[in-house]
């Protein structure tokens, strides 16, 4: 157990953050022992900071005296994230609650953690910019909150969760250390440790600060109702908007019972005998919508909807969402309390999902209504009790165990949105394995050594799991016989090092399927080697290879579907499958991933990279189409991280983590996809430089050719290098979507940008960006050098000078989407590689940073030594994921 | 014996209790917690602290700070999707409290013996305007001879200023002509102005403010109705107990109540018409503090009769302006008209179809401000805070008048304008709309 508070804890809290910003009477704590899911538990004390000094003044101020702290918002969360269950101090955060900055050009903000959801929106709005994430509680849900739960809300289908928002934070470390995690940038060389820190509850670090992506508020909305007379018919209404390539903005289901409910509230909208009611609604550019809102009603009419009205004026809009949005108060003439259930699904198993809820309840007796966020496949059963009546809390206990259970066999997650806290620990280990759950284990005990943050909440067992390095062993010994090797000959050109490896692997290992590679990998790692990975063998690292034994997984003979599921758009693939296989095998059926990422690369290499595309504009880093993954611990036991869910705050977000980790905390086996319907067209752009560059470029929120353009890459080839292209640079532009829309879009490009003229014939264009790193390479000889740099986005017009004057001896190549600050450009290392330096200097003068992605032996930026001493979080990570360095340790 | 009175009142209020799921919602709404963000000052918070006192997990002294502060607004009602009843469980939490910590002697005998008797309550306040033309309250204060009593010097700083008359007189001595009633009330008979009439009979509630403190709001309101064809009776009447209710005394309450029930039941009018929102919103809930009693089914009744100014005027139809208001005007929704009886369009609409207004909506002009009866003298450092966060919104309106009605409101928002607000005039709907309505206004 924990240690009590002391005078002399009180005494330290009151000097960190001044005596009339603790709490210590009984009142005042009682009044932060709850949160929305009912339970209480008194704290020690309640301080306010002011700043992230303060908090880490008193994070130390904790580990000193041993004792545990909750990071606490508005305290709106419906798992009892917030819940001191072991008493500690309560960090809340009401003095920390500005909006600092607001960079409308490069679409960010930066905020404290007790700023409200809705203060942040109003101060966004009148940029004509929204932080996308709305939870239903965002009128007092902090942005801290927000970030510790990975709020989600009707819009995550289009719009995604928090974590899709939030690109840094500012953390204070269990052990007080202030750190930065993240970056401002659309793109940083570590690991995503931000993404883990979305939905971590506050168990790994507490959030300080936040740079959060901001959104175009949209220009329109089109709205409908439609109800059905049975559940099945509006799920498959809700997969046939999908496939008909429309990405609703919301699609809300309620159920019959809860249609049920609003009837006997007065609400006449839902005819007899409904059974679901489905609001859909669209958004984007309001020519657009008219013909999509049609699109939508045929499509439910087509499926049986016994009534589809179709909103055609704000008025009426507000009149289509009224039911919905006052599910809560209708159910509150039921009882006085009611418990609120928080399960996803694939999305096409959502009308399953609510039957077997009905079918759950009746067998029970008890009344279960069910709305859904219909697009995420995310539901909330909702039973309705008194809790003066101590069997009824007995029953709905059963009954919540019931549906996780449903759930699990669904292949679904047991919380889409609410989060673990405590309400979800039971339903944790049914949902992951040991293997899973230690792993989630290691990171919490690397973050958190002394079990201060947070406990008691997120994952079940907190004295169980390994140590980090428990298991790993460096002796070197033989490798185990009967391993899958690689065919004679094949690690004799290409390693994962250098072409000319400063050694070669002990063994290398080419397993075709996932059990191969673990037992192989396993056998390895029993013998204490370690192990680079390669995937296609296609983004050769030209970094110093590994200077120890190792073995040498090769990922390219895991080739293949498992799974594609056009309902709930998402696939699994073998992580050795090409990007080019991938997509083809997906166009059978209209789908598309959209990281359309040259087609010869390796998926896993694609994601372990984090590698750019050209449709990053639009679509977004590559994070955000990767659902789940399967992967190897250090010691090569097959785990799978996420679900193939839309929503999922199930545990931590080690998806996120292995994402452009570049192999370096294991390898990954297969992979699953977040997809899109394929677009119905694409129309290729292209236009000179020095006119696209001199256009007066509108920033504008929405109107912008980052608004308009799905791909907007700037490419540029040094004068001395001029060939084939016509010119030094080029902006080639791409849109995606529905041929009319395309049409006007098109003519909006031009307007900003007249000399745009459209490819005919795209492919070369695309081709070429693909084919660009082969004729850098050609180009530039043996010792190239590949970097990213990344800007931030308000100052990426002025990347293209920034590069010739960096480089202006030299020769290069570059690549990338200015407008969101970044490129990555092809030099060489030769003439003591000055430039590359110069290059990186110049970028973090301009608040950026420039970094080597692919470079001979030997060649490296200066690094300037930082005035913090201690391990990074994603140091940390590594180490505790993978110790000694025994994923990829050349990296 | 106390504690076992207290808990039983706690008791009662389990379900109650049941209603708040702890959501937080209430944080948007809550002007308490705006100020504060603190989770006792919060609905969610207080209903917590009351389920602590009646689980006995916190003495019931130390709920004050929780159940005291609330301004009983139901602002926060507008969010919450239980429809928790707040001011319920608030009146009656401070009731358990008065059973072991009663109120000061000088508050029992205002709410026990001046409030039921009006002629005590004219009596006190002609009192209280003679020691002020004496200059007995600027002597005291600026003395400090108050200090001990901290309320006491708060009200004698920010309470009200009584101007030696009362309603009833300066009726009678205006151009309303008032003529005693058979029944014993006065009766004042249509104004001069009033072209013809339309046959309404309406009884207009002198509510106690409006009677001591600002008898010319009561004449202008008379005045209005009379302009609006309306017959006008004045029954005399005692205070309506709100009070008593908000105050934890919740019998003296009820027994106010009855007195309403026995005096206004039998009255022959088409409308009982209150403008003061607290004192409307009170008699239309008596219903709900009668509940189970024998009364409740009168209290029905009576409540359906009754009616504020603003609706009333808007229902039957307002009298056409005669003259205009060239000015900038804003308004401020007093909490028991808004909240309570959900009436907000009607005194926008009245105000802004006076020719000459440019009507300016305040931002926050439906928040409290602070003035919410005891509520200014007991939490001196909340009431002037929202009133600082008041005067910043409507000063940012660039009014030169604003307008509203409960007197509480006035008293506050009169202070605000005195202290922070230069240029403002802040004036009751009813004599806003006299200046209108009434082609002549005699000077007091």
């Amino acid at each position: 157990m924990f240690p009590t508070a002391t005078a002399e804890f009180l005494a330290d809290l009151a000097a960190a953050v001044g005596a009339d910003h603790v709490l210590d009477q009984p009142y005042q704590l009682m009044a932060y022992a709850y949160d929305a899911t009912g339970e209480k538990y008194m704290p020690t004390a309640v301080a306010f900071p002011g700043n992230a000094a303060e908090v880490a003044v008193c994070v130390r101020a904790c580990h000193r005296h041993g004792i545990p702290l909750v990071p606490r918002g508005a305290g709106t969360n419906l798992s009892g994230g917030t819940l001191p269950v072991h008493g500690g101090l309560v960090l809340q955060f009401r003095r920390m609650q500005q909006v600092l900055a607001i960079d409308v050009a490069g679409r960010r903000a930066v905020v404290e953690p007790g700023c409200t959801n809705l203060a942040l929106q109003q101060a966004l709005a009148p940029y004509g910019l929204c932080f996308a994430p709305d939870p239903a509680s965002q009128k007092v849900s902090t942005l801290g909150g927000n970030i510790a739960e990975n709020s989600g809300g009707p819009h995550c289908l289009k719009y995604g969760v928090t974590s899709s928002h939030v690109l840094g934070l500012e953390l204070v470390l269990a052990d007080g250390r202030v750190v930065t995690v993240g970056s401002d940038l659309e793109d940083h060389p570590d690991h995503d440790v931000s993404g883990l820190i979305c939905g971590s509850e506050g168990t790994l670090a507490v959030v300080t600060q936040a740079t959060v992506r901001l959104t175009p508020l949209p220009r329109g909305y089109a709205t409908l109702l439609a109800v059905f007379g049975d559940v099945d018919a509006s799920g498959r209404a809700v997969s046939a908007v999908i496939a008909a390539r429309i990405i609703p903005a919301a699609m809300e289901l309620v159920d019959g019972p809860t249609i049920g409910v609003l009837r006997e509230s007065g609400f006449t909208v839902y005819p007899e005998g409904a059974q679901a009611a489905l609001v859909i609604e669209v958004d984007g550019d309001p020519p657009d919508l008219p013909a999509e809102q049609a699109h939508i009603a045929a499509i439910c009419r087509e499926h049986g909807a016994l009534q589809v009205l179709a909103a055609s004026s704000e008025a009426e809009r507000s009149q289509l969402w009224l039911g919905r949005r006052s599910v809560a108060g209708a159910y509150a003439r039921l009882s006085p309390s009611f418990w609120v259930q928080d399960v996803t699904v694939p999305r096409d198993r959502l009308p399953e999902m609510i039957r077997a809820v009905n079918e759950i309840g009746a067998r029970f007796g008890v009344r279960i209504t069910t709305v859904a966020h219909a697009g995420d496949g995310n539901l909330h059963p909702t039973i309705p009790f008194f809790p003066s009546e101590p069997e009824q809390m007995a029953l709905i206990r059963q009954v919540d165990a019931e549906i996780i259970r449903a759930c699990l066999r669904l292949g679904g997650s047991i919380t889409g949105e609410h989060g673990v806290g405590i309400d979800k620990l039971p339903g944790m280990a049914q949902m992951f394995t040991p293997t899973e759950l230690t792993y989630m284990q290691r990171v919490r005990r690397a973050l958190d050594p002394d079990g201060l943050l947070n406990p008691g909440k997120l994952l079940p067992d907190e004295q169980g799991g390994l140590g980090p390095g428990d298991d790993c062993t460096l002796a070197t010994g033989p490798v185990a016989n009967g391993l899958p090797t690689a065919p004679a000959g094949a690690d004799s050109d290409v390693s994962p090092g250098i072409g000319r490896p400063p050694c070669p692997p002990v063994v290398t290992l080419r397993p075709t399927d996932p059990d191969a590679a673990a037992a192989a990998v396993a056998a390895v790692r029993r013998d204490g080697l370690a192990v680079a990975i390669s995937g296609s063998g296609s983004h050769r690292s030209w970094r110093p290879g590994p200077a120890a034994d190792y073995a040498w997984l090769r990922l390219d003979g895991l080739v293949g579907a498992v799974e594609i599921n056009p309902d709930n758009l998402s696939a699994t693939f073998l992580s050795g499958t090409p990007v080019g296989a991938v997509q083809a095998a997906l166009a059978q059926h209209g789908l598309w991933w959209p990281v359309d990422a040259p087609p010869q690369r390796s998926l896993g290499g694609v994601v372990a990279a984090g590698a750019r595309y050209p449709g990053r504009t639009g679509y977004g880093p590559v994070r955000e189409w990767v659902l789940a993954l399967e992967v190897l611990t250090d010691s090569g036991e097959r785990m799978v991280l996420g679900r193939p869910t839309m929503k999922n705050v199930a545990g931590y977000d080690l998806v996120k983590l292995h994402i452009g980790a570049r192999g370096t905390l294991g390898p990954l086996l297969t992979v699953t996809l977040r997809l899109l319907p394929a677009p119905e067209q694409q129309v290729t752009l292209a236009l000179d430089w020095p006119s696209a560059a001199t256009a007066g470029l509108t920033l504008t929120p929405g109107q912008s050719v980052r608004d308009l353009a799905a791909a907007a890459e700037w490419l540029a080839i040094s004068p001395a290098q001029v060939d084939g292209l016509g010119a030094s640079q080029r902006l080639v532009l791409r849109l995606d979507g529905r041929a009319a829309a395309l049409e006007r879009r098109v003519a909006a490009i031009q307007s900003i940008l007249p000399d745009a003229r459209i490819l005919t014939d795209a492919t070369p264009a695309w081709s070429e960006w693909h084919a660009w790193r082969e004729q850098a390479v050609a180009a530039l000889g043996p010792h190239w050098v590949r970097m990213r740099v990344a800007v931030p986005p308000a100052r990426g017009l002025a990347l293209p000078q920034l590069l010739a004057a960096a480089l202006r001896s030299v020769p290069w190549q570059a690549i990338g989407p200015v407008w969101l600050g970044l490129a990555t450009v092809w030099t060489h290392s030769a003439d003591g590689a000055a430039h590359l330096a110069a290059l990186a200097q110049q970028a973090a003068a301009r608040g950026g940073t420039a970094w080597l992605e692919a470079a001979p032996a030997g060649v490296a930026l200066p690094v300037t030594p930082s005035a913090d001493s201690g391990p990074t979080p994603a140091q940390t990570v590594r180490a505790a994921l993978a110790p000694n360095l025994c994923y990829n340790p050349h990296l | 014996m106390a504690a076992t009175a207290s808990q039983e009142i706690l008791a009662s209020l389990g379900p109650a209790l049941d209603t708040c799921n702890k959501c937080g919602f209430c944080m948007a709404g809550c002007p308490t917690y705006r100020l504060t963000q603190v989770e006792w000052m919060v609905t969610r918070g207080r209903v917590s602290m009351v389920q602590d006192a009646l689980a006995g997990t916190l003495p019931l002294a130390d709920i004050g700070p929780a159940v005291d502060t609330c301004l009983l607004c139901r602002a926060c009602l507008d969010h919450c999707p239980s429809k928790v009843p707040i001011d319920l469980l608030m009146t009656r939490a401070r009731a358990a409290r008065r059973q072991e910590q009663p109120l000061p002697w000088l508050a029992r005998f205002v709410l026990r013996q001046l409030l039921p008797r009006p002629g005590w309550l004219r009596a006190a306040a002609r009192l209280g305007a003679v020691a002020d033309s004496l200059g007995l309250r600027r002597w005291a204060l600026a003395r400090g001879l108050l200090r001990r009593w901290p309320t006491l010097e708060r009200a004698a700083r920010v309470g009200p200023v009584f101007p030696g008359t009362t309603a009833r007189a300066l009726i009678a001595a205006s151009d309303l002509a008032p003529t005693a009633a058979p029944d014993g009330t006065a009766r004042p008979g249509p104004g001069p102005e009033v072209r013809k009439s339309r046959g309404r009979r309406v009884a207009y509630f002198i509510t106690c403010t409006r009677d001591v403190v600002m008898p010319a709001a009561a004449r202008a309101a008379v005045r209005v109705l009379a302009a609006a064809g309306c017959q006008v009776v004045l029954p005399n009447l005692p205070c309506c107990g709100l009070p008593c209710q908000t105050t934890g005394d919740i019998a003296g309450a009820r027994a106010l109540a009855r007195r309403q029930l026995d005096l206004l039941s039998g009255l022959d009018v088409d409308a009982i018409v209150i403008d003061d929102g607290s004192c409307a919103a009170h008699l239309k809930e008596l219903p709900d503090l009668l509940r189970g009693l024998p009364e409740e089914g009168a209290a029905r009744a009576l409540a359906a009769r009754c009616t504020d100014l603003a609706s009333y005027l808007m229902a039957i139809g307002p009298p056409a302006a005669v003259r205009p208001i060239p000015a900038r005007v804003t308004w401020h929704d007093p909490c028991h008209l808004k909240h309570y009886l959900k009436v907000a369009a009607a005194p926008r609409q009245l105000i802004q179809s006076v020719p000459g207004v440019t009507f300016v909506e305040s931002a926050d002009a439906d928040v409290c401000c602070g003035g919410a009866g005891s509520f200014m003298l007991t939490q001196p450092d909340l009431s002037d805070r929202l009133l600082d966060l008041k005067c910043t919104a409507f000063a940012a309106t660039g009014a030169e008048l604003l307008v509203t009605s409960s007197p509480s409101c006035l008293m506050q928002l009169g202070r605000g304008a005195r202290e922070q607000m230069p240029g403002m005039q802040v004036l009751s709907l009813a004599e806003f709309l006299e200046r209108a309505y009434v082609s002549q206004v005699h000077a007091d």
